[in-house]
């Protein structure tokens, strides 16, 4: 039972973001890359995951859908090594730096409307080999901090919260290039994951829209929503 | 370097296309059914320091205590589809009747219908009975030892054939057995039973067995019943009431305290029906033979009783008041000897309330609804065949539409229309009334414990009346929201519900609380919701 509105944030979250953005410049700092090709990245696209956890599945029925926006950063090529005596060439490491915004809605008990937006920022690294000049395979890791908004709507009332809780995610995507020049690159991302999230505690609350001074509240907490689960994303992708 | 190059790119083929398609293949699972089930929340039920609901959606009571200045929730699982919910006597425990289902779609599971005993002293846990059958009402007898569940006179949808007058005798006292619940169906001549009364403990004059034991009187159509509960093998006992001729359907079953006898008042009977339970040795060829007797008299009301009270004098006479409107008179009957003395009133009476209720009445107040006059009588020397009985009339404004008696007061509440706007209270010390006017519709009221306050809400307006019953002097608290249900607790909270599938509702520490002392409890019904295992 919570007695006031404030909302806890997730700090080990944003300390994680932190640590892998210091990982990724110590990185790139040690691996500088001198080859002529595309050293930074922007991507743009939608993403989608699956609710699967019994706390989601009080919710909603439907998954989580939205969009993604992406940066990366090369930090090295082969890592360093001469790639004639590396087994696996052709293999780059980047630092990432991704935004997901998704949201779902659904229904409880037929009579009540859900809603839960997500927000979720992460930084991480990346091992992309280049299979083919226009393909690259790629899987990555990022960890950070996302923020769960949920909503419940009976009739004419809604009640809400939101809070930040930690993340990571892991992931395997294939990189399609429709332009692959020196300097310039092109092409589509599909990947596919999952995301283990952190259990976030949510007391939803009504406001008042009048200038009432209102009795002391009493809300009970509903419990702590799990947003993990797989997860896939499709984007387009620009090198440069 | 192609070798490297082919072992790299079949690697990340090999890992890709099974990782697609697991990913494919994981991607959603099938909610749990109980999140898409409706939910007709069943509530709020005010017991002794809890109020309680019944969530039907996901099979449990959720009960908030309201003894300490914030609620504390906690839940008590019970099984499928919740039906019908009844608190003890004394308010400590709740009784449920869930019909359970079978299992014809996935997540659904086997489960006959049962009766649920939840203790909110220790929530968590509830007792529960396999009843056999979707009865959908519950009989509690007055100390809580002994509960029947049977049919209500609706139609089961749900169901193939139903036995209205099957019954499940349970002994509360006693856990779950093969004898226990008691599954029996009762001699019918073509009625089924409309209600059943369960008797205060009474020991049978004469009887060997000195033990107090529960009688069950069912009411059909035409025919009581009586049915030994503590011993529910036994044989029933039917008394035919139709049989000479006229449509008789008992209605009201007040039992005397402390004897083993019963009254019963009956639409179209001319005379109020005394049940007493006598001795009688059982035959030794029967081993479900009782071991009394019912002698059915009629007490010579003489005109069709419309309402009936019982109660005990000082000195221990048993009298019946019965009033029958067709004769413009009312009854005061010595249960023991017959012997009835009447009372001329004009009016014809159909409602009888006794004062102070539940100890040794001083007056009686007769009403009739629709009526604009209330009699009052003094019960202290209606023994006294010298002593003059004089009715008092209290004239009113406007005509009665109910009379409730405030709990453990000299006082009766009159409710004037059918909107509940006009009310007036009728002090019985002075034989005066004095109007209260509400601002909109008395939708929901209650009164305090110890009848010191009536409070009372209107749906739609959030605010919350009191009326002191002293002095009828009225205050109001005002609430944040607009209530939809108000109740008085045992323990003296006031608790104010405002609806909604969430949990919502304010709690007033006393009537004569300041606004601030009031707390709004919200989302007590989806409390830990998402921590649940389905």
């Amino acid at each position: 039972m919570r007695h006031s509105h404030s909302h806890s944030g997730s700090p080990s979250g944003l300390r994680a973001l932190s640590l892998a953005a210091a990982v990724g410049a110590t990185a790139a700092a040690a691996a500088p890359t001198a080859r002529a090709e595309p050293h930074d990245e922007v991507s743009l696209g939608g993403a989608a995951r699956a609710l699967r956890s019994p706390s989601a599945n009080a919710i909603t029925g439907a998954d989580l859908a939205g969009i993604s926006l992406g940066l990366a950063r090369e930090l090295g090529h082969d890592l360093g090594v001469d790639h004639s005596s590396w087994p696996v060439p052709s293999l780059a490491l980047w630092a990432e730096a991704g935004l997901v915004a998704t949201s779902a809605t659904g229904a409880m008990f037929k009579s009540l409307s859900t809603e839960i937006d997500q927000l979720g920022v992460t930084g991480g690294v990346a091992v992309r080999y280049r299979v083919h000049r226009l393909v690259t395979a790629g899987a990555r890791f990022a960890v950070g901090a996302q923020r769960a908004r949920l909503a419940i709507t009976d009739h004419t009332t809604t009640a809400y919260d939101h809070a930040w809780g930690a993340m990571a995610s892991a992931g395997a995507a294939i990189d399609v290039f429709a332009v692959s020049l020196p300097r310039f690159g092109l092409g589509v991302r599909a990947e596919a994951g999952y995301v283990a999230a952190q259990g976030i505690a949510l007391t939803p609350h009504t406001d008042r829209s009048d200038d009432t001074v209102a009795l002391t509240m009493a809300s009970a907490a509903i419990g702590h929503l799990d947003l993990s689960g797989p997860s896939v994303a499709l984007s387009v992708l620009g090198q440069f | 370097m192609p070798t490297s190059r082919s072992f790299a790119t079949a690697v990340a083929v090999a890992v890709a296309v099974p990782g697609a398609l697991a990913a494919a293949g994981c991607w959603s699972d099938d909610r749990p059914i109980q999140w898409s089930r409706p939910r007709d929340v069943i509530g709020p039920i005010a017991l002794k320091a809890h109020v309680a609901y019944i969530d039907p959606a996901l099979d449990r009571v959720v009960l908030l205590d309201v003894t300490a200045d914030r609620p504390v929730i906690s839940r008590t699982a019970i099984g499928r589809r919740a039906m019908y919910a009844v608190p003890s006597e004394d308010r400590h425990r709740l009784f449920v009747i869930t019909r359970g289902e079978q299992a014809i779609h996935a997540g659904e599971i086997d489960q006959p219908p049962m009766f649920w005993v939840v203790d909110a002293q220790h929530p968590g846990a509830a007792a529960s009975y396999a009843i056999g059958s979707p009865f959908d009402r519950i009989a509690v007898s007055p100390d809580g030892g002994l509960a029947i569940a049977y049919y209500s006179a609706g139609n089961d949808p749900d169901g193939a054939f139903r036995n209205p007058n099957e019954l499940a005798v349970i002994d509360l006292a006693s856990p779950p057995s093969a004898t226990n619940p008691a599954l029996l169906t009762i001699r019918s001549f073509g009625s089924v039973p409309e209600g059943i009364s369960l008797s205060p403990p009474m020991v049978v004059p004469g009887s060997p067995d000195a033990a107090p034991r529960t009688f069950a009187f069912i009411l059909s159509p035409g025919n009581l019943t009586v049915l030994d509960a503590s011993h529910p093998a036994r044989h029933e006992v039917s008394i035919r009431l139709d049989t000479g001729g006229a449509h008789v359907s008992p209605r009201e079953v007040v039992f005397a305290p402390g004897a083993a006898s019963a009254y019963v008042r009956s639409d179209g009977a001319r005379d109020v029906l005394q049940v007493a339970l006598e001795a009688q040795p059982p035959s030794p060829t029967d081993l479900a033979d009782n071991d009394f007797r019912a002698v059915v008299a009629e007490l010579g009301a003489g005109g069709g009783p419309s309402d009936v009270a019982v109660y005990d004098e000082a000195g221990g006479r048993r009298v019946v008041l019965a009033a029958t409107p067709d004769t413009h008179e009312v009854v005061a009957i010595d249960a023991d000897t017959a012997q009835f003395r009447s009372i001329a009133i004009p009016d014809p009476v159909n409602r009888i309330l006794v004062f102070p209720a539940g100890g040794t009445p001083h007056q009686a107040v007769f009403a009739t609804i629709g009526g604009k006059r209330l009699w009052v009588v003094e019960l202290d020397h209606l023994g006294d065949p010298l002593a003059q009985v004089v009715p008092s009339a209290v004239s009113l404004d406007k005509p009665v539409h109910d009379v409730v008696a405030v709990p453990g007061r000299d006082l009766a509440l009159i409710v004037h229309d059918d909107a509940r706007t006009v009310l007036g209270v009728l002090d019985l010390a002075t034989t005066a009334t004095a109007p209260l006017l509400g601002a909109g519709k008395l939708d929901s009221y209650d009164f305090s414990p110890a009848g010191d306050y009536l409070i009372g809400a209107t749906t739609g307006v959030a605010r919350l009346g009191f009326v002191a019953l002293d002095n009828l002097h009225p205050t109001e608290l005002r609430l944040d929201d607009p209530p939809v249900h108000v109740l008085a607790t045992a323990n003296g909270k006031i608790f104010v519900d405002h609806g909604g599938a969430l949990g919502h509702a304010t709690i007033v520490p006393s009537p004569t609380a300041a606004r601030g002392d009031a707390v709004v409890v919200s989302g007590f019904l989806t409390a830990d919701l998402l921590d649940e295992e389905p």
